[in-house]
């Protein structure tokens, strides 16, 4: 039925060998879109605090210089207006004595004087 | 074609065995080999699931016919047909003679569908007549006359591709 130049042929287009089917993809924790997606927003969480970190360093420098040691504590304790709290941890840190001193003037107008004699804080004092 | 191993389950061997000549089959049934391949491993993971295979009397015939079958309905579904893909590989060709590749495949590209079916059936996929026309519902002495016009056209395109590359 088939002559000889059919069957060389058919041997020839035989040593041609079909590609096998590819397995199928297995599903990997790195290679998802919703892992992708969580890599991304960690990235750039990290980056936020970073960039956070150093805008808290660069504003805490400029303070430094914008005078806050320039205040003495004779100054503070002879200005009427309340200090404000970066001010008093400067004093706080670099001279502890005059902060102690400014303290206990502040402790005599603000706290009970505990003068009578059924005041709570003294009754506390007592027990 | 491997050698099926005796101690794989049998529907592993003959994914092993069949699974290339399957794809091609697929492939020159739909044109996609992505496409192509899902069918294939569909058809496998139905026969897992189903068994079915165990009752047929031709188990090579069968995972055919369940390949044709599979993309003739997956046809229906998409209600499209898509052109054959013209830059996929479908060989592993002799010596890497991919200039040889590519004149077969554009060969069999331009046969007709039925007539390349039979081809890919018979060459490729080692069936013979009988299966072949069990696959394709049609008769054996139609599949085998099919073959005859397809190999002739094949023969004569390449031969003509050959000179001109020449």
């Amino acid at each position: 039925m088939f002559d000889r130049d059919d069957e060389q042929f058919k041997i020839y287009l035989k040593s041609f060998r079909p590609l096998a089917p590819q397995a199928l993809p297995i599903a990997g924790v790195g290679n998802t879109p919703g892992s992708r997606l969580r890599i991304a927003f960690a990235f750039t969480a990290v980056g936020c605090l970073a960039a956070a970190s150093v805008l808290l360093i660069v504003i805490s420098h400029r303070a430094d210089r914008a005078g806050i040691q320039a205040i003495s504590p004779a100054e503070i304790q002879a200005s009427r207006v309340e200090p404000s709290t970066p001010v008093l941890t400067r004093l706080a840190l670099d001279e502890h004595e005059a902060f102690a001193e400014f303290l206990s003037e502040k402790a005599k107008s603000q706290f009970p004087a505990m003068r009578s004699e059924r005041s709570t804080l003294r009754v506390l004092a007592r027990e | 074609m491997p050698p099926t191993d005796q101690s794989m389950p049998p529907i592993e061997g003959l994914y092993r065995q069949y699974g290339a000549p399957l794809l091609l089959f697929a492939i020159s049934i739909c044109g996609e080999t992505s496409r192509a391949q899902d069918a294939v491993h569909q058809v496998f993971l139905t026969l897992m699931e189903t068994n079915n295979l165990m009752n047929a009397l031709d188990p090579k015939a069968y995972l055919f016919a369940s390949v044709r079958n599979f993309l003739f309905n997956d046809n229906k579904h998409r209600k499209r047909n898509v052109g054959i893909e013209a830059d996929q590989l479908w060989f592993t060709p002799p010596d890497r003679d991919h200039a040889a590749e590519l004149n077969l495949r554009r060969a069999l590209q331009a046969l007709p569908e039925d007539q390349r079916q039979v081809v890919v059936l018979h060459i490729w996929g080692e069936l013979t007549f009988a299966q072949v026309a069990e696959v394709l519902s049609i008769g054996a002495n139609t599949a085998a006359s099919r073959y005859r016009y397809a190999l002739t056209k094949l023969r004569e395109a390449m031969v003509v591709k050959e000179k001109a590359s020449v």
